[in-house]
């Protein structure tokens, strides 16, 4: 067999003094082949970014490796001295991140920084050639018009573009190995599926060694060909792909395996013709960008639409528009036969608590000087309620979202990403609104505790007839949790359907195409056919 | 961004429009007051009223203003009742003297905190950096009329190699300007050196760092080529921003060593209520603060290439 | 709390400490100072030197014959009571400007911009020296003036705090809720920016300090007899020569405030900074 691009052994990293636990990774044996695809996947704090930082010696400070053997190309790579890890890196190993266009200097044009990694390793090349490389690499990243591309700053192009090039600088030299930290979870899943596929066809041309560090398990199916689950620090299961994602051994894999939501929709009851929130050719502006153009459904009462759609869709600005953060410029929003996008001053005012929102952000959606009691009161008060009824309102909310009592006393600092979603949930509810907006409230979670606030939302649902407008990008999670889906591109509504039709029979080509492009769709839908 | 640069020297006009009002209404509002200031304390009631019937004071409020207006736009800025001359004549040389002390301060301070704050802020936390935070927090603390009071005691009176005045009686002198000099830039560096750090050790921290070290860049590399074209880009407007501060404290540092520059006729202009000398004064201070604004907002949009190229397509896809 | 934790480290500390040894002095003056600090007693005496009643002029004696040490112990009052009043009081001004102009944006915004500009565009003794010449020179002038001169930069500061919490999803769910601005801006706005308020807070002291400290040294300052550090130095500078302690003591006392509050501020920002990221 051949010789591994990369080996290590026994790798410790520690966290500095009062972190929650002594070790970022402990104990990490794994090895990379040539040409093959090892994805490390885990939640947050799982230790797989500093794992695919330490190989680099690029540990942020405060970070330290206790002890382990990282060999490469068979060598010991871990006693070098920096300048010999500079030699290496950029031209042997190469790293790309997370965020594309922050990871561009602002000021210098793209090709003058695609050219500095010639510049850095090949001081003695000719300018002209190194014109002609860059070029030629933009190229083959499947860039339209190299030459223009390269004479423009990186705010001016997209991130799914911006990602291209960081690539493409990392991929200049062919290293032997290529690490890769979350490098689609910034991008629409359009623009994932395509670099997905670029990374592949880069490997089968070039044979590199990839490190793929990832938190999503359609992401994996897509790419891996060995898989490791890292849990707090530590691989909990190790394997070929095919082993890992269809057999998993370990009670963590299996629980984050079932985590994920799965594009098929499960069975939902038949929703009443009671129509909670009916929009009729909404639309909102900003200049000359028509940001929600007419816009036209219909909520039905105890059900969940979900609005799904990429950046820039329009989908947010649509969900502010309609519990009035925004002013609408046009149509109606017809709640209770209350036209929200037309009342305005005292009339809004009073009729604020029909709808509210769960916002995204779980660590900006609480004020942190506020307790949870306070704030749930207070959200009672404004709703109509007298003081006394409010407090005991509060109470049965944080029973409602499955925290307990203590909770009312404490303020957002004490408590989790997942338990804040909650308590965002709690004060949604606390006005009694007739409907709720759910703008990215999952997003930012761990796919773990996802599931968890998706449960709770679906059984106040289905146990208080909750009626529900759910945004979200994630296609899998608008499947698990919507009645009916709306698709929507720059603005408008392409599809709107029962859920099951729209995934499965998607009328138009945008909607097919974001299906097509969900991850891991084919390893579902095996995995759900056995 | 011409459209830009018209809009601001818009704001420019409005602002000293309004700055102008301010300082008539402060200063001549009260006709009566301004005849006692111009004539003298002894002056009798029917002098005063002569003088003001013969100098339109008898207008109303709003005429006087619009006329005063004209006046000085068209550069007549009335006559000094304690120097005796016109104060458009009277301003030049003096505002000549304070260019040269605050251009020669400035012309230190910059490099000097620069170099310091780039020092610094490279590695945050490191020993240069405490002792350059260290030092800048000490001289800062220390007030003008303070560190000119220290420095004349030990260059003056203790090693005796520098004058105590600046007065620059027999033409201009170098040694004159010397401590002068000290005291600004004593007081001003530490500031701009904390800035540039902060601005630094901010940019250090960026994503696109992180990538020039993936490519195998050198420290110097990565400081020269790819930090400090992003982190002097705030520090360089702001320090434009320090010339009004340079024009308080420049009052005090004439006033110590007795340089005959534009902080000292201000302060004449006050010890003896000399009102249209004030106003000048005032005026001048207030167009060179505006006209460093404007600098600094035209340097920032040329210096950040997100303003100045403008944004193409966005998004995540 | 972050204040705590930022007095841990030894420059926050040295800082805090200089400022509550200050303070002390202004408060108890009457107990610590040996001299009654308006009454004429030996010209010109140096530090240490006998005094009449049996004790010392610990720090020798001005041109009328104060003893200097009481003087700066009562000067250690007026600066930080009229220092305390004009940030007091423009931080008032400043705060609810910059709330209304953050929280509301728009005309507000654009209104008290511009007014905030005007004002900016003065530099801070020639303003003052504008009020002085009509108002004449007193303590409640300082405070006018030093009102005027500083609110507009803490409306600055409150106006981008404001807007940038008012970014956050915890405002918008009050807006949502039809929480009325009123209480928006003062419970989910006004609480959330107090961290970085405090250090500039504590800065501003200082530099309040050191501007009456530049007026007394100008003679335009708090008219005496009152004990005034910087009037201090003005009356001493012409025999700064042969009598150098009627000027080195006062500037080392507005030094050390100003170094204690500087020390203080930093403390109190590292401190915030680090909490944060948690």
């Amino acid at each position: 067999m051949a010789e591994p691009v990369i080996r290590i052994r026994d790798l410790t990293v520690a966290l500095p003094r009062g972190a929650d636990r002594a070790y970022a990774i402990e104990g990490v044996d794994l090895e990379i082949a040539r040409g093959e695809i090892l994805c490390v996947v885990g939640e947050s704090g799982s230790g797989k970014s500093v794992l695919a930082s330490a190989i680099m010696g690029a540990l942020p400070r405060g970070l330290r490796r206790v002890s382990g053997r990282i060999s490469f190309l068979g060598d010991d790579i871990t006693a070098l001295t920096e300048a010999a890890l500079r030699r290496i890196r950029g031209r042997q190993i190469a790293m790309i991140f997370q965020e594309p266009m922050a990871a561009l200097n602002p000021a210098i044009r793209i090709g003058a920084q695609v050219e500095e990694v010639f510049d850095i390793h090949a001081p003695e090349m000719p300018p002209a050639e190194r014109r002609a490389r860059v070029l030629e690499l933009l190229g083959a990243m499947h860039l339209p018009d190299p030459a223009a591309i390269a004479e423009r700053f990186p705010h001016q192009i997209s991130g799914g573009q911006c990602q291209r090039i960081v690539i493409a600088m990392a991929l200049a030299w062919n290293p032997a190995l290529l690490i890769a930290d979350e490098p689609t979870t910034a991008l629409d899943v359009t623009t994932q599926a395509q670099i997905i596929r670029l990374i592949r066809e880069l490997r089968d041309t070039h044979g590199h060694g990839i490190l793929f560090v990832t938190h999503d398990f359609g992401v994996v199916a897509d790419i891996a060909d060995r898989v490791a689950v890292m849990q707090r620090g530590r691989i909990v299961e190790m394997g070929s792909a095919d082993q890992v994602l269809n057999h998993p051994e370990h009670a963590y894999t299996r629980q984050l395996i079932a985590s994920v939501p799965s594009l098929i929709p499960p069975a939902r009851p038949a929703l009443g013709s009671e129509v909670a929130l009916r929009l009729e050719g909404l639309s909102k502006h900003f200049g000359a960008l028509r940001a929600v153009d007419d816009v036209s459904f219909a909520v039905a009462r105890g059900g969940t639409v979900a609005i799904v759609g990429e950046s820039g869709s329009g989908k947010s600005t649509l969900a502010k528009s309609i519990v009035r953060l925004l002013a609408p410029d046009g149509g109606r929003a017809l709640v209770d036969d209350v036209d929200f996008a037309a009342i305005g001053g005292r009339a809004l005012m009073r009729r604020r608590r029909l709808v509210q929102m769960i916002f995204q952000d779980p660590f900006g959606s609480l004020n942190p000087n506020r307790s949870v009691g306070n704030m749930l009161v207070r959200a009672g008060v404004l709703g109509g309620l007298g003081r006394a009824e409010a407090e005991r309102q509060a109470e049965e909310l944080v029973a409602l979202v499955g925290l307990q009592k203590e909770a009312l006393a404490r303020k957002p600092e004490a408590f989790s990403g997942g338990q804040r979603q909650r308590i965002g949930i709690a004060r949604a509810l606390a006005m009694r609104p007739r409907i709720v907006i759910a703008d990215e409230c999952v997003s930012a979670l761990d796919v773990s505790i996802q599931k968890q606030v998706l449960e709770v939302l679906d059984r106040l649902q289905t146990r208080h007839g909750l009626t529900m407008l759910f945004i979200t990008h994630d296609l899998r999670v608008a499947a698990q949790i919507a009645d009916e889906i709306a698709v929507m591109q720059r603005g408008r509504v392409v599809e709107f359907g029962p859920a099951l039709q729209v995934l499965m029979q998607p009328g138009d080509s945008y909607t097919a195409e974001l299906v097509t492009a969900a991850p891991g769709r084919a390893w579902q839908h095996l995995a759900r056919a056995e | 961004m011409a459209r830009m640069i018209l809009a601001r020297l818009g704001e420019v006009v409005l602002v000293m429009l309004a700055v102008s009002f301010l300082v008539y209404l402060v200063l001549e509002h009260n006709a009566a007051d301004v005849a006692v200031k111009v004539l003298g304390q002894y002056s009798t009631a029917e002098q005063r009223a002569l003088w003001l019937a013969e100098n339109g004071y008898n207008a109303p409020f709003i005429e006087r203003y619009g006329i005063w207006l004209g006046h000085f736009v068209t550069g007549r800025w009335g006559s000094s009742t304690h120097y005796r001359e016109l104060v458009i004549d009277l301003l030049p040389p003096y505002l000549r003297q304070t260019a040269i002390l605050a251009g020669t301060s400035f012309a230190i301070i910059v490099p000097l905190s620069f170099v310091l704050g780039i020092a610094a802020g490279v590695r945050e936390g490191s020993l240069a950096d405490r002792v350059i935070s260290f030092v800048s927090v000490g001289t800062t603390s220390i007030p003008e009329f303070a560190s000119a009071v220290f420095l004349s005691a030990i260059f003056v009176f203790w090693l005796g190699i520098l004058p105590g005045a600046s007065t620059m009686t027999s033409g201009f002198a170098w040694a004159e300007l010397v401590l002068p000099v000290m005291v600004i830039v004593l007081y001003d560096f530490g500031y701009v050196a904390r800035m540039v750090r902060a601005s630094m050790a901010e940019v250090m921290t960026q994503p696109f760092i992180r990538t020039a070290l993936m490519k195998g860049a050198s420290p110097a590399r990565i400081v020269f080529r790819h930090a400090l074209r992003n982190a002097l880009v705030a520090p360089i407007t702001v320090i434009m921003l320090q010339i009004p501060w340079l024009l308080s404290g420049v009052i005090v540092v004439e006033v110590f060593f007795a340089y005959k520059g534009f902080g000292t006729l201000l302060y004449q202009a006050c010890l003896n209520s000399d009102v249209a000398l004030i106003e000048a004064c005032a005026m001048v201070s207030v167009l060179v603060i505006v006209s460093t604004q404007v600098i600094s907002d035209l340097l920032y949009t040329l210096l950040n290439p997100r303003i100045r190229f403008g944004a193409g397509a966005q998004g995540r896809g | 709390m972050s204040f705590l934790r930022a007095l841990r480290r030894p420059g926050p500390a040295v800082g805090f400490a200089i400022v509550v040894l200050w303070l002390g002095c202004a408060a108890f003056a009457g107990w610590l100072a040996p001299h009654d600090p308006l009454k004429s007693q030996i010209p010109l005496q140096f530090p240490l030197d006998r005094a009449p009643d049996g004790g010392h002029f610990w720090l020798g004696t001005d041109l009328l014959g104060r003893d200097i040490l009481s003087r700066m112990i009562f000067g250690a009052r007026t600066v930080i009571v009229w220092a305390g009043l004009s940030t007091v009081s423009a931080y008032i001004v400043g705060i609810v400007s910059g709330l209304l102009a953050g929280f509301y944006r728009g005309w507000v915004d654009r209104l008290l911009s511009f007014v905030a500009n005007v004002v900016l565009s003065f530099p801070v003794l020639v303003l003052y020296i504008l009020i002085i010449v009509t108002l004449g020179a007193s303590g409640l002038n300082i405070v006018l003036a030093v009102t005027f001169a500083s609110a507009p930069a803490i409306f600055r500061i409150v106006r981008a705090l404001a807007i940038d919490i008012a970014s956050r999803d915890f405002v918008s769910a009050a807006i949502t809720q039809g929480e009325s601005a009123v209480r928006i801006m003062l419970v989910d706005i006004l609480p959330n920016a107090t961290g970085p308020l405090i250090v500039d807070a504590c800065l501003r002291l200082g530099y309040t300090a050191i501007t009456i400290g530049a007026l007394g040294f100008l003679g335009l300052g708090l008219p005496p007899p009152t004990p005034d550090w910087g009037g201090m130095v003005n009356e001493g500078r012409g025999m700064a020569m042969v009598f150098p302690h009627l000027v080195v003591f006062p500037c080392i006392a507005i030094s050390s405030l100003m170094l204690g509050l500087s020390l203080l501020a930093d403390g109190l920002r590292e401190a915030s900074r680090a909490g944060s990221h948690g």
